[in-house]
Protein backbone atom coordinates (compact mmCIF):
# COMPACT_ATOMS: atom_id res chain seq x y z
CA UNK A 1 0.00 0.00 0.00
CA UNK A 2 1.56 3.58 -1.03
CA UNK A 3 1.76 6.29 1.10
CA UNK A 4 0.00 9.56 -0.20
CA UNK A 5 3.73 11.40 -0.21
CA UNK A 6 4.22 8.20 -2.71
CA UNK A 7 1.17 8.69 -4.70
CA UNK A 8 1.59 12.47 -4.61
CA UNK A 9 5.26 11.80 -6.48
CA UNK A 10 4.29 9.57 -8.53
CA UNK A 11 1.29 10.58 -10.26
CA UNK A 12 1.51 14.50 -9.65
CA UNK A 13 1.92 15.22 -12.38
CA UNK A 14 -1.65 13.00 -13.86
CA UNK A 15 -3.23 14.52 -10.98
CA UNK A 16 -1.95 18.33 -11.67
CA UNK A 17 -2.84 18.01 -15.43
CA UNK A 18 -6.32 16.88 -14.04
CA UNK A 19 -6.97 19.55 -12.06
CA UNK A 20 -5.16 22.01 -14.34
CA UNK A 21 -7.61 21.09 -17.37
CA UNK A 22 -10.66 20.93 -14.87
CA UNK A 23 -10.43 24.06 -13.45
CA UNK A 24 -8.29 26.06 -15.82
CA UNK A 25 -6.29 27.98 -13.02
CA UNK A 26 -2.89 27.21 -11.54
CA UNK A 27 -4.09 28.30 -8.08
CA UNK A 28 -7.28 26.36 -8.00
CA UNK A 29 -5.53 23.24 -9.48
CA UNK A 30 -3.17 23.58 -6.94
CA UNK A 31 -6.71 23.85 -3.94
CA UNK A 32 -8.00 20.59 -5.69
CA UNK A 33 -4.56 18.65 -6.07
CA UNK A 34 -4.32 19.26 -2.18
CA UNK A 35 -7.89 18.79 -1.15
CA UNK A 36 -7.87 15.60 -3.43
CA UNK A 37 -4.60 14.16 -1.44
CA UNK A 38 -6.35 14.66 1.49
CA UNK A 39 -8.86 12.61 0.55
CA UNK A 40 -6.46 10.10 -0.68
CA UNK A 41 -4.66 9.85 2.46
CA UNK A 42 -8.11 9.01 4.33
CA UNK A 43 -9.46 6.98 1.65
CA UNK A 44 -6.16 4.89 1.33
CA UNK A 45 -7.24 2.37 4.21
CA UNK A 46 -10.21 1.64 2.01
CA UNK A 47 -8.09 1.37 -1.82
CA UNK A 48 -8.37 -1.93 -3.53
CA UNK A 49 -5.57 -2.54 -6.03
CA UNK A 50 -6.75 -1.33 -9.07
CA UNK A 51 -6.29 1.31 -11.52
CA UNK A 52 -4.94 4.19 -9.16
CA UNK A 53 -5.40 7.21 -11.90
CA UNK A 54 -8.81 5.41 -11.85
CA UNK A 55 -8.98 5.94 -8.28
CA UNK A 56 -7.15 9.40 -8.50
CA UNK A 57 -9.69 10.69 -10.73
CA UNK A 58 -12.64 10.07 -9.05
CA UNK A 59 -11.25 11.47 -5.73
CA UNK A 60 -9.95 14.68 -7.77
CA UNK A 61 -13.76 15.00 -9.68
CA UNK A 62 -15.66 14.78 -6.09
CA UNK A 63 -13.43 17.33 -4.68
CA UNK A 64 -14.05 19.50 -7.50
CA UNK A 65 -17.96 19.16 -7.74
CA UNK A 66 -17.49 19.99 -4.02
CA UNK A 67 -15.83 22.81 -4.83
CA UNK A 68 -17.89 24.36 -7.45
CA UNK A 69 -20.90 23.70 -5.33
CA UNK A 70 -19.28 26.01 -2.61
CA UNK A 71 -18.11 28.55 -5.25
CA UNK A 72 -22.23 28.22 -6.27
CA UNK A 73 -23.24 29.07 -3.01
CA UNK A 74 -20.08 32.57 -2.98
CA UNK A 75 -21.67 33.70 -6.11
CA UNK A 76 -18.56 36.85 -5.19
CA UNK A 77 -16.30 34.19 -6.54
CA UNK A 78 -17.49 33.00 -9.66
CA UNK A 79 -16.51 30.06 -11.51
CA UNK A 80 -15.71 31.70 -14.99
CA UNK A 81 -12.09 31.73 -15.89
CA UNK A 82 -9.83 35.05 -16.34
CA UNK A 83 -8.70 34.23 -19.99
CA UNK A 84 -6.24 36.68 -19.92
CA UNK A 85 -4.29 35.20 -17.43
CA UNK A 86 -4.30 31.97 -18.80
CA UNK A 87 -2.29 30.65 -22.29
CA UNK A 88 1.17 31.48 -23.44
CA UNK A 89 1.49 34.52 -21.19
CA UNK A 90 0.56 32.36 -17.80
CA UNK A 91 3.72 32.91 -15.53
CA UNK A 92 6.47 30.07 -14.32
CA UNK A 93 6.20 27.02 -15.55
CA UNK A 94 3.96 27.40 -18.17
CA UNK A 95 6.65 28.11 -20.30
CA UNK A 96 8.37 24.76 -19.78
CA UNK A 97 5.15 22.51 -20.35
CA UNK A 98 3.17 24.63 -22.58
CA UNK A 99 5.23 26.35 -24.97
CA UNK A 100 2.46 26.12 -28.03
CA UNK A 101 -0.02 28.46 -28.95
CA UNK A 102 -2.20 25.87 -29.67
CA UNK A 103 -2.47 24.14 -26.38
CA UNK A 104 -3.13 27.65 -24.82
CA UNK A 105 -6.21 27.76 -27.06
CA UNK A 106 -7.04 24.98 -26.20
CA UNK A 107 -6.80 25.39 -22.93
CA UNK A 108 -9.01 28.63 -23.14
CA UNK A 109 -11.77 26.95 -25.34
CA UNK A 110 -11.69 24.09 -22.76
CA UNK A 111 -12.54 26.39 -19.71
CA UNK A 112 -14.83 28.41 -21.43
CA UNK A 113 -16.98 24.97 -21.66
CA UNK A 114 -19.73 24.62 -19.32
CA UNK A 115 -18.88 22.31 -16.72
CA UNK A 116 -21.25 19.93 -17.16
CA UNK A 117 -19.19 19.47 -20.66
CA UNK A 118 -15.97 20.00 -19.54
CA UNK A 119 -15.88 17.17 -16.83
CA UNK A 120 -17.04 14.56 -19.07
CA UNK A 121 -14.33 15.67 -21.69
CA UNK A 122 -11.69 16.07 -19.39
CA UNK A 123 -11.91 12.59 -17.74
CA UNK A 124 -12.18 11.01 -21.11
CA UNK A 125 -9.47 12.89 -23.27
CA UNK A 126 -7.23 13.75 -20.68
CA UNK A 127 -7.68 11.87 -17.75
CA UNK A 128 -7.92 8.55 -19.99
CA UNK A 129 -11.28 6.82 -18.00
CA UNK A 130 -13.57 4.80 -20.19
CA UNK A 131 -17.50 6.52 -20.89
CA UNK A 132 -18.47 3.42 -18.16
CA UNK A 133 -16.26 4.66 -15.52
CA UNK A 134 -17.06 8.11 -16.12
CA UNK A 135 -20.62 7.60 -15.99
CA UNK A 136 -19.92 5.71 -12.46
CA UNK A 137 -17.74 8.75 -11.47
CA UNK A 138 -20.46 11.49 -12.33
CA UNK A 139 -23.55 9.46 -11.30
CA UNK A 140 -25.41 9.32 -14.76
CA UNK A 141 -25.91 7.11 -17.40
CA UNK A 142 -23.68 5.87 -19.65
CA UNK A 143 -26.02 7.77 -23.05
CA UNK A 144 -25.64 11.01 -20.81
CA UNK A 145 -22.26 10.60 -20.90
CA UNK A 146 -21.51 9.96 -25.00
CA UNK A 147 -23.86 12.69 -25.20
CA UNK A 148 -21.99 15.63 -23.02
CA UNK A 149 -18.56 14.37 -24.76
CA UNK A 150 -19.72 14.61 -28.01
CA UNK A 151 -21.27 17.68 -27.65
CA UNK A 152 -18.26 19.03 -25.52
CA UNK A 153 -16.02 18.24 -27.96
CA UNK A 154 -18.71 19.65 -30.81
CA UNK A 155 -18.65 23.15 -28.94
CA UNK A 156 -14.57 22.73 -28.31
CA UNK A 157 -14.41 22.86 -32.16
CA UNK A 158 -16.46 25.98 -32.64
CA UNK A 159 -14.75 28.35 -30.29
CA UNK A 160 -11.23 26.66 -31.40
CA UNK A 161 -12.56 28.17 -34.98
CA UNK B 1 -29.04 4.48 -43.97
CA UNK B 2 -29.93 8.09 -42.47
CA UNK B 3 -27.16 9.80 -40.82
CA UNK B 4 -26.25 8.66 -37.45
CA UNK B 5 -26.57 10.87 -34.08
CA UNK B 6 -23.18 12.60 -33.79
CA UNK B 7 -22.71 11.43 -30.51
CA UNK B 8 -22.07 7.72 -32.18
CA UNK B 9 -19.14 9.44 -34.28
CA UNK B 10 -17.38 10.22 -30.85
CA UNK B 11 -17.98 6.66 -29.50
CA UNK B 12 -16.47 5.32 -32.38
CA UNK B 13 -13.66 7.08 -31.69
CA UNK B 14 -13.40 6.08 -28.52
CA UNK B 15 -13.84 2.22 -29.06
CA UNK B 16 -17.20 2.67 -26.86
CA UNK B 17 -19.17 0.94 -29.72
CA UNK B 18 -20.10 -3.16 -30.23
CA UNK B 19 -17.98 -4.50 -33.20
CA UNK B 20 -21.21 -4.91 -35.45
CA UNK B 21 -22.38 -1.06 -34.34
CA UNK B 22 -18.96 0.34 -35.71
CA UNK B 23 -18.75 -1.77 -38.41
CA UNK B 24 -21.79 -0.41 -39.84
CA UNK B 25 -20.95 2.98 -38.59
CA UNK B 26 -17.81 2.75 -40.59
CA UNK B 27 -19.51 1.54 -43.71
CA UNK B 28 -21.99 4.69 -43.48
CA UNK B 29 -19.14 7.13 -42.76
CA UNK B 30 -17.43 5.60 -45.92
CA UNK B 31 -19.66 6.57 -47.93
CA UNK B 32 -21.32 9.95 -46.65
CA UNK B 33 -19.70 12.87 -47.26
CA UNK B 34 -21.38 14.88 -44.82
CA UNK B 35 -20.41 12.10 -41.62
CA UNK B 36 -16.60 12.00 -43.08
CA UNK B 37 -16.60 16.01 -42.58
CA UNK B 38 -18.59 15.86 -38.86
CA UNK B 39 -16.50 12.81 -38.15
CA UNK B 40 -13.09 14.79 -38.84
CA UNK B 41 -14.58 17.87 -36.69
CA UNK B 42 -14.85 15.60 -33.73
CA UNK B 43 -11.39 14.07 -34.61
CA UNK B 44 -10.14 17.48 -34.45
CA UNK B 45 -11.40 18.34 -31.01
CA UNK B 46 -10.57 15.13 -29.49
CA UNK B 47 -6.91 15.33 -31.57
CA UNK B 48 -6.48 18.91 -29.72
CA UNK B 49 -7.51 17.62 -26.24
CA UNK B 50 -5.66 14.76 -26.38
CA UNK B 51 -2.53 16.39 -27.18
CA UNK B 52 -2.45 18.72 -24.65
CA UNK B 53 1.17 18.50 -22.84
CA UNK B 54 0.99 17.32 -19.18
CA UNK B 55 1.09 20.02 -16.51
CA UNK B 56 3.95 19.67 -13.55
CA UNK B 57 2.62 20.77 -10.20
CA UNK B 58 4.00 23.78 -8.65
CA UNK B 59 6.78 23.02 -5.97
CA UNK B 60 6.50 22.17 -2.42
CA UNK B 61 3.10 21.40 -2.83
CA UNK B 62 3.00 18.08 -1.33
CA UNK B 63 4.91 20.21 1.36
CA UNK B 64 1.31 22.21 1.71
CA UNK B 65 -0.50 19.51 1.41
CA UNK B 66 1.52 18.00 4.86
CA UNK B 67 1.11 21.30 6.71
CA UNK B 68 -2.61 20.95 5.66
CA UNK B 69 -2.48 17.39 7.79
CA UNK B 70 -0.78 19.32 10.90
CA UNK B 71 -2.92 21.87 11.00
CA UNK B 72 -6.38 19.53 10.87
CA UNK B 73 -4.68 17.14 13.15
CA UNK B 74 -4.19 20.49 16.00
CA UNK B 75 -7.38 20.89 15.19
CA UNK B 76 -8.66 17.66 16.23
CA UNK B 77 -6.57 17.86 19.43
CA UNK B 78 -8.06 20.62 20.61
CA UNK B 79 -11.42 18.88 19.77
CA UNK B 80 -10.01 15.36 22.11
CA UNK B 81 -8.90 18.11 24.94
CA UNK B 82 -12.37 19.59 25.15
CA UNK B 83 -14.29 15.95 24.94
CA UNK B 84 -11.55 14.33 27.38
CA UNK B 85 -12.37 17.53 30.17
CA UNK B 86 -15.76 16.80 29.69
CA UNK B 87 -15.45 13.40 29.73
CA UNK B 88 -13.92 14.08 33.10
CA UNK B 89 -16.63 16.43 34.01
CA UNK B 90 -19.40 13.77 33.47
CA UNK B 91 -17.42 11.02 35.11
CA UNK B 92 -16.64 13.17 37.95
CA UNK B 93 -19.39 15.46 38.53
CA UNK B 94 -22.41 14.53 37.16
CA UNK B 95 -22.46 10.64 38.50
CA UNK B 96 -22.53 11.88 42.40
CA UNK B 97 -24.35 8.68 43.10
CA UNK B 98 -22.12 6.23 40.86
CA UNK B 99 -19.17 4.68 43.49
CA UNK B 100 -16.09 6.05 40.52
CA UNK B 101 -12.79 5.38 41.40
CA UNK B 102 -10.71 6.69 39.17
CA UNK B 103 -8.04 3.73 40.02
CA UNK B 104 -4.50 2.98 38.63
CA UNK B 105 -2.28 0.57 40.28
CA UNK B 106 1.25 1.99 38.86
CA UNK B 107 3.20 -0.99 40.93
CA UNK B 108 6.19 0.42 38.85
CA UNK B 109 5.92 3.39 40.25
CA UNK B 110 6.08 2.34 44.08
CA UNK B 111 8.62 0.30 45.58
CA UNK B 112 6.15 -1.32 47.95
CA UNK B 113 3.69 -2.09 44.80
CA UNK B 114 1.19 -0.12 46.86
CA UNK B 115 -1.89 0.72 44.93
CA UNK B 116 -2.02 5.00 45.22
CA UNK B 117 -6.03 4.85 44.66
CA UNK B 118 -5.71 9.10 45.13
CA UNK B 119 -3.61 9.89 42.50
CA UNK B 120 -5.24 9.86 38.84
CA UNK B 121 -2.86 8.06 37.55
CA UNK B 122 1.01 8.21 36.59
CA UNK B 123 1.48 9.06 33.28
CA UNK B 124 2.96 5.67 31.82
CA UNK B 125 4.19 5.69 27.82
CA UNK B 126 3.11 3.09 25.93
CA UNK B 127 4.59 3.19 22.47
CA UNK B 128 3.25 6.00 21.58
CA UNK B 129 0.58 7.24 23.96
CA UNK B 130 0.56 7.54 27.38
CA UNK B 131 -2.58 6.02 29.12
CA UNK B 132 -3.28 8.20 32.26
CA UNK B 133 -6.41 6.68 33.72
CA UNK B 134 -9.60 4.36 32.69
CA UNK B 135 -12.71 5.73 34.63
CA UNK B 136 -15.92 3.49 34.94
CA UNK B 137 -19.54 5.44 34.95
CA UNK B 138 -22.39 2.74 35.18
CA UNK B 139 -22.20 0.34 32.45
CA UNK B 140 -19.13 2.88 30.18
CA UNK B 141 -15.77 2.66 30.68
CA UNK B 142 -13.52 5.54 29.32
CA UNK B 143 -9.68 5.73 29.07
CA UNK B 144 -7.64 8.32 28.51
CA UNK B 145 -5.02 8.18 26.56
CA UNK B 146 -2.75 10.75 25.85
CA UNK B 147 -0.55 10.77 22.66
CA UNK B 148 1.79 13.12 21.31
CA UNK B 149 -0.08 16.45 21.35
CA UNK B 150 -3.50 14.96 21.95
CA UNK B 151 -5.93 13.48 24.03
CA UNK B 152 -7.51 9.84 22.96
CA UNK B 153 -10.78 8.90 25.23
CA UNK B 154 -11.40 5.36 24.41
CA UNK B 155 -15.43 4.76 25.88
CA UNK B 156 -16.93 1.34 26.10
CA UNK B 157 -18.80 -1.06 27.69
CA UNK B 158 -17.45 -3.36 30.41
CA UNK B 159 -16.23 -6.62 28.62
CA UNK B 160 -15.91 -4.75 25.69
CA UNK B 161 -12.94 -3.50 26.02
CA UNK B 162 -11.39 -5.93 23.68
CA UNK B 163 -12.96 -4.47 20.95
CA UNK B 164 -10.59 -1.46 21.72
CA UNK B 165 -7.52 -1.75 19.87
CA UNK B 166 -4.31 -3.48 21.57
CA UNK B 167 -6.22 -4.47 24.51
CA UNK B 168 -7.37 -8.74 24.24
CA UNK B 169 -9.28 -10.62 27.16
CA UNK B 170 -6.88 -12.18 29.79
CA UNK B 171 -6.25 -13.55 33.05
CA UNK B 172 -3.61 -11.68 35.08
CA UNK B 173 -3.36 -12.11 39.08
CA UNK B 174 -6.07 -14.37 38.93
CA UNK B 175 -8.76 -11.19 37.51
CA UNK B 176 -10.68 -11.39 34.39
CA UNK B 177 -9.77 -8.51 32.19
CA UNK B 178 -8.41 -7.29 28.84
CA UNK B 179 -4.56 -6.74 28.61
CA UNK B 180 -2.45 -4.90 26.33
CA UNK B 181 0.67 -6.86 26.29
CA UNK B 182 3.75 -5.49 26.54
CA UNK B 183 7.55 -6.48 27.27
CA UNK B 184 8.59 -3.64 29.13
CA UNK B 185 5.65 -1.83 30.13
CA UNK B 186 1.53 -3.85 29.67
CA UNK B 187 -1.36 -2.23 30.32
CA UNK B 188 -4.02 -4.40 32.54
CA UNK B 189 -7.47 -3.34 32.95
CA UNK B 190 -10.05 -5.05 34.88
CA UNK B 191 -13.52 -4.68 36.47
CA UNK B 192 -13.73 -4.14 40.34
CA UNK B 193 -16.95 -3.90 41.60
CA UNK B 194 -18.10 -0.88 39.96
CA UNK B 195 -15.10 0.53 39.05
CA UNK B 196 -13.07 -0.62 36.16
CA UNK B 197 -9.34 -0.61 37.24
CA UNK B 198 -6.08 -0.38 35.00
CA UNK B 199 -2.43 -1.20 35.93
CA UNK B 200 0.04 0.23 34.16
CA UNK B 201 4.26 -1.19 34.35
CA UNK B 202 6.31 -3.91 33.99
CA UNK B 203 4.49 -7.01 33.42
CA UNK B 204 5.95 -8.92 36.63
CA UNK B 205 5.00 -5.19 38.30
CA UNK B 206 1.10 -5.54 36.89
CA UNK B 207 0.55 -9.42 37.79
CA UNK B 208 1.16 -8.47 41.39
CA UNK B 209 -1.39 -5.46 41.00
CA UNK B 210 -4.67 -6.85 40.95
CA UNK B 211 -3.44 -8.64 44.59
CA UNK B 212 -2.45 -5.45 45.62
CA UNK B 213 -5.79 -3.04 45.66
CA UNK B 214 -7.48 -1.95 48.27
CA UNK B 215 -10.89 -2.31 47.95
CA UNK B 216 -12.57 0.51 46.29
CA UNK B 217 -13.51 3.26 48.51
CA UNK B 218 -16.43 5.85 47.38
CA UNK B 219 -15.82 9.66 47.07
CA UNK B 220 -17.35 12.38 48.29
CA UNK B 221 -18.62 15.14 45.59
CA UNK B 222 -16.19 17.38 46.81
CA UNK B 223 -13.31 15.15 46.32
CA UNK B 224 -14.90 14.26 42.26
CA UNK B 225 -15.10 18.36 41.60
CA UNK B 226 -11.95 18.86 42.58
CA UNK B 227 -10.27 15.78 40.59
CA UNK B 228 -12.51 16.88 38.09
CA UNK B 229 -11.04 20.45 37.83
CA UNK B 230 -7.66 19.22 37.74
CA UNK B 231 -8.09 17.19 35.15
CA UNK B 232 -9.62 19.87 33.47
CA UNK B 233 -6.71 22.20 33.97
CA UNK B 234 -4.37 20.13 33.45
CA UNK B 235 -5.94 18.87 30.09
CA UNK B 236 -5.99 22.58 28.83
CA UNK B 237 -2.96 23.83 29.88
CA UNK B 238 -0.82 20.83 29.16
CA UNK B 239 -1.72 20.15 25.51
CA UNK B 240 -2.86 22.78 23.84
Amino acid sequence: MPTWQEIADRYGDFLYTVAYRLTGDRHDADDLVQETLLRVRRGLPGYRPGSMEGWLTRIATNAFIDSTRRRARRPQTPLTVDHDALGPAAPGADHAYEATRLSGDVQRALAALPVEYRLPVVLCDVAGRSYEEIAQTLHVPVGTVRSRIHRGRARLRELLG
Amino acid sequence: MTHPPGEQLSALLDGEMGPADAAALRAHIASCASCREAMASVETARGALRALPLVAPPDGLTTRVAGRIRAVARRWARVAVVAAALTAVVVFVAAPDTEVAPATASPGGDPAGRVDLDRVATPTRIGPMVLTGAYRRGETVSAVYQGDGYLLTVVARPGSMGAVPGMTPAVVGGRSGELRPGTATEVFAWQDGPDVVSAVGPPAAVADAPEALPAARPYGLFARMRRAARTVVSALTGFR
